[in-house]
C-alpha cells in the first residue's frame, strides 16, 4: 500500500515538505503510522517552481530505490521551492512477482502532458478490465502507455477524459474528469463481474490546480470463497487527510499549516498526516472528492460527494 | 448540548460510578486532556463546566461544546481507543472524577445489574451526543453540498433468514462480538438472521417499539442518511463490516427517522434486542461492543460536520448531477 502526498499554495521547499515533519512522506516509507506495510518500491514527485526555467513543465524525480537513502534527492528537495507537489512512496506486496522499477513509479506524467496523477490502492483483477479499458482510451493517450500497471491505465483513462490533456485545467475540470473516470472503472467492474474491493485513492496535480479522490469500490467486499471470514475486526475505508491555511510552516517545533482557513490559499493532502500530533488535520470524507485551485483571483475549493 | 448522565442514574447507581474515579479539581483555564493524545481515562463533571475545544486545520481553535455539572466528557478515547478528538478545559473552578479505563470496564462488564445500568447511561448519551452531530452534518449540508441521488426513504425491507447467504464464519476477531467469550459467540450466532442487499440498495428499519432486533453489518459497506430540508439525501460516515448498523433497538429507544443506502453488495445479520439486556449472559458484553461503535460514530460524524463547516460555503451548482460547494468568488 502507498503514501501519497500533494501540496499547493506558496513557496514550499521540497525538504520541508518530504524530510522535515515528524511523520514525513519519507518516514512514511519505512515507518507509517496508519498502515502495517512498508513501502519500499521506490520514490516519486512531480513539483512546479514558478521561478524555474520552463515554469509550466515541473521538476520530475524517480528513484526505485529507498528514499531515506537517497542522497541525491535530499540535495534536491533542499533546493527546490514549488508552490505544486505530488509526491508518491509505493508499497507493493511483499512477492517477487511484484512489478518494481523505475517504469512503475508515480507520479505519471507523459510527455507534452500538463497534469500528473498517483494513486494509492489496487483495482484487484485488473488483468480481467485491461481490454475492456483500451477501449476507452483516446488513442494519442493509448500510445504512450508503457506498463501493465493499474495505476498507469488509471491515468490514460483520466487524461482521455480531457478534451486536450496537454492544455492548462481548472480544478473544476479536473475534478470532472476524475469523476467520469470512476464511473468507467466502476463501470467496467461490472462488467467483467468483479466484486472484491479495490481503493483507487487518486491525486491529480497541474501547476496550480490539485484534486484528490478517497474511494473504494465494494467496499467491505473481501474475497469470495468457500468461507469468507467475516473479520478479522473492522475495517477501515482507505484514508485520506487534509489541512489548509494561508502558509506551511514550522510553528512551536512542528510543521504545519498555520493563518486560519477563511481565506485558506494553501492545502495539504496526505494518505496520512505529515505529524504524529493531527489535531489541524481532517480526513476527506469517504466517498468524495476535494479540489483546490489557485488559478483564479482567490483560491476555489470544493468539496463533492460520489456515488 | 451534552446530556447529563448522571441524571440517568440513580443515587447507588451515581455512587458505584464516582466511587471508581479520582476527583481532580481544575482551576479555571487548565487543561485536564489534550487533543491528539492517547487517552486512558474518561472524566465526569461534577461541578463546574468544561469547554471541549478542537485544533483545526489552520492551527485556529474551535469550542465545540461546554459539559456541564453531571456530563461524561473524555470517553470517546477510551472506548474507541484511538487518540482524544479534543481537549478538555475547565471554564472556572471546576472538579472532575477520573475514572481510568480498567475501572470503568471492571465496573460496567463485571459488576452486574448495576455496572449494566452505567453502561446503558453512557450508551445513551452517546447515542445523544451523535444525534447532535447528525444534525450539525445535515445543517451545513444544506449550505455546502449534496449527494447525487434522489432520495427515496422509503427503500426496500430486508429479506430475513436463518440461512446465511454465502457461507460466513464468525471469528472471534469480528468487533461486535470481540468480547464476547466461545460459547456465548456460538449461542448468538445461532440466533442469527441474515439478509443480502445488492450495492444501491436503499432500506429502513421500523421505527415503532417492538419487538425489535439490533442489525449490524456482516459484509459490504452501507452509508446512514438523513434527509435533508430540501428533500435529499444527506449521507454520512460510511458502516464498515462487524459494526453494528442501527442501535436503537438495544437502547429502548425511538428509531431514527432515517435510511441506509448499500454502497457495496451487504449482507447484514440481525440479533434480537434482548441480548443487550442485562438479564442475558451477553448483555453487557455486547453493549460495550455497541459504546464502541457509537464512540466511532460521533468522532466520524462530527469530523464530518467540521469538514463541512470548512470554507465550502457559497452558491450551489449543479455539473452533471453532482452538487458542489464553491467559495464565493
Amino acid at each position: 500500500m502507498c503514501r501519497v502526498l500533494a501540496y499547493l499554495g506558496q513557496p514550499v521547499r521540497l525538504d520541508d515538505l518530504f524530510f522535515a515533519p515528524d511523520n514525513s512522506l519519507i518516514r512514511q516509507t519505512y515507518a507509517p503510522q496508519h498502515l502495517r506495510l512498508l513501502n519500499l518500491a521506490g520514490f516519486g514527485f512531480a513539483a512546479w517552481d514558478p521561478h524555474s526555467a520552463d515554469a509550466h513543465t515541473p521538476f520530475v524525480y524517480h528513484t526505485a530505490g529507498v528514499p531515506v537513502f537517497d542522497a541525491n534527492l535530499k540535495s534536491l528537495a533542499g533546493k527546490v521551492r514549488a508552490t505544486s507537489v505530488l509526491a508518491h512512496v509505493r508499497g507493493v506486496a511483499y512477492t517477487d512477482g511484484a512489478p518494481v522499477g523505475p517504469r512503475f513509479l508515480h507520479p505519471f506524467l507523459y510527455a507534452g502532458m500538463s497534469v500528473t496523477l498517483a494513486h494509492n490502492g489496487e483495482l484487484v483483477r485488473f488483468n480481467e478490465m485491461r481490454p475492456r479499458l483500451e477501449r476507452e482510451l483516446a488513442p494519442a493517450v493509448s500510445r504512450l502507455v508503457t506498463t501493465n500497471l493499474d495505476s498507469e491505465w488509471i491515468y490514460a483513462l483520466f487524461l482521455s477524459q480531457l478534451a486536450d490533456p496537454g492544455a492548462d485545467h481548472s480544478g473544476t475540470e479536473l475534478a470532472d474528469a476524475l469523476v467520469a473516470t470512476l464511473r468507467i472503472l466502476a463501470r467496467i467492474r461490472q462488467e467483467c463481474g468483479i466484486e472484491q474491493d479495490s481503493g483507487v485513492n487518486l491525486f491529480v496535480a497541474n501547476r496550480h490546480a490539485i484534486v484528490a479522490a478517497r474511494y473504494v469500490f465494494d467496499f467491505g467486499c473481501r474475497g469470495a470463497g468457500a468461507h469468507e471470514h467475516a473479520g478479522p475486526n473492522q475495517l477501515e475505508y482507505l484514508s485520506l487527510w487534509y489541512s489548509v491555511g494561508r502558509e506551511y510552516t514550522c510553528h512551536e517545533g512542528e510543521w504545519k499549516m498555520v493563518g486560519g482557513r477563511r481565506g485558506a490559499s494553501a492545502v495539504l493532502l496526505a494518505s496520512e498526516p505529515l505529524t504524529r500530533d493531527e489535531s489541524t488535520w481532517l480526513e476527506v470524507p469517504d466517498y468524495s472528492l476535494v479540489s483546490f485551485d489557485v488559478g483564479g483571483s482567490r483560491p476555489r475549493i470544493e468539496s463533492r460527494f460520489l456515488e | 448540548m451534552l446530556t447529563n448522565l448522571l441524571d440517568r442514574l440513580d443515587a447507588h447507581e451515581r455512587a458505584r460510578l464516582l466511587a471508581i474515579g479520582q476527583p481532580h479539581a481544575l482551576a479555571d483555564g487548565e487543561e485536564i486532556a489534550r487533543q491528539a493524545t492517547v487517552g486512558d481515562c474518561l472524566f465526569v463533571v461534577e461541578e463546574g463546566e468544561l469547554a471541549i475545544v478542537r485544533r483545526v486545520p489552520g492551527n485556529e481553535e474551535e469550542r465545540l461544546e461546554v459539559a456541564p455539572a453531571g456530563t461524561l466528557v473524555g470517553e470517546l478515547a477510551v472506548l474507541d481507543r484511538r487518540p482524544r478528538s479534543a481537549s478538555l478545559r475547565a471554564m472556572g473552578p471546576a472538579r472532575v472524577r477520573a475514572i481510568e479505563v480498567r475501572a470503568f470496564e471492571s465496573l460496567t462488564l463485571d459488576a452486574g445489574s448495576v455496572g449494566h445500568r452505567v453502561l446503558r447511561a453512557v450508551a445513551l448519551s452517546l447515542q445523544d451526543r451523535l444525534e447532535v452531530a447528525r444534525a450539525a452534518v445535515a445543517s451545513r449540508f444544506e449550505s455546502a453540498a449534496t449527494t447525487t441521488w434522489p432520495c427515496d426513504p422509503r427503500g426496500i425491507a430486508p429479506s430475513w433468514s436463518a440461512e446465511t447467504p454465502m457461507p460466513i464464519r464468525l471469528p472471534h476477531g469480528l468487533a461486535a462480538f470481540a468480547l464476547l467469550r466461545p460459547a456465548e459467540l456460538a449461542h448468538v450466532a445461532s440466533e442469527l438472521e441474515c439478509a443480502a442487499l445488492p450495492a444501491g440498495a436503499q432500506f429502513a428499519f421500523p421505527l415503532e417499539p417492538g419487538d425489535r432486533c439490533v442489525t449490524l453489518l456482516l459484509r459490504g459497506a452501507v452509508s446512514p442518511c438523513l434527509v435533508s430540508g430540501a428533500g435529499d439525501a444527506v449521507v454520512l460516515p460510511v458502516v464498515a463490516p462487524g459494526s453494528f448498523v442501527d442501535p436503537t433497538a438495544a437502547l429502548d429507544t425511538p428509531g431514527a427517522p432515517m435510511f441506509w443506502r448499500a454502497r457495496s453488495a451487504a449482507v447484514l445479520a440481525r440479533l434480537p434486542a434482548r441480548h443487550f439486556r442485562d438479564e442475558t449472559p451477553t448483555g453487557a458484553r455486547l453493549l460495550y461492543a455497541l459504546c464502541r461503535d457509537l464512540a466511532t460514530a460521533v468522532r466520524s460524524t462530527t469530523a464530518l460536520a467540521m469538514h463541512l463547516g470548512m470554507a465550502w460555503d457559497g452558491a450551489r451548482a449543479r455539473v452533471g448531477g453532482t452538487t458542489l460547494a464553491r467559495l464565493q468568488d
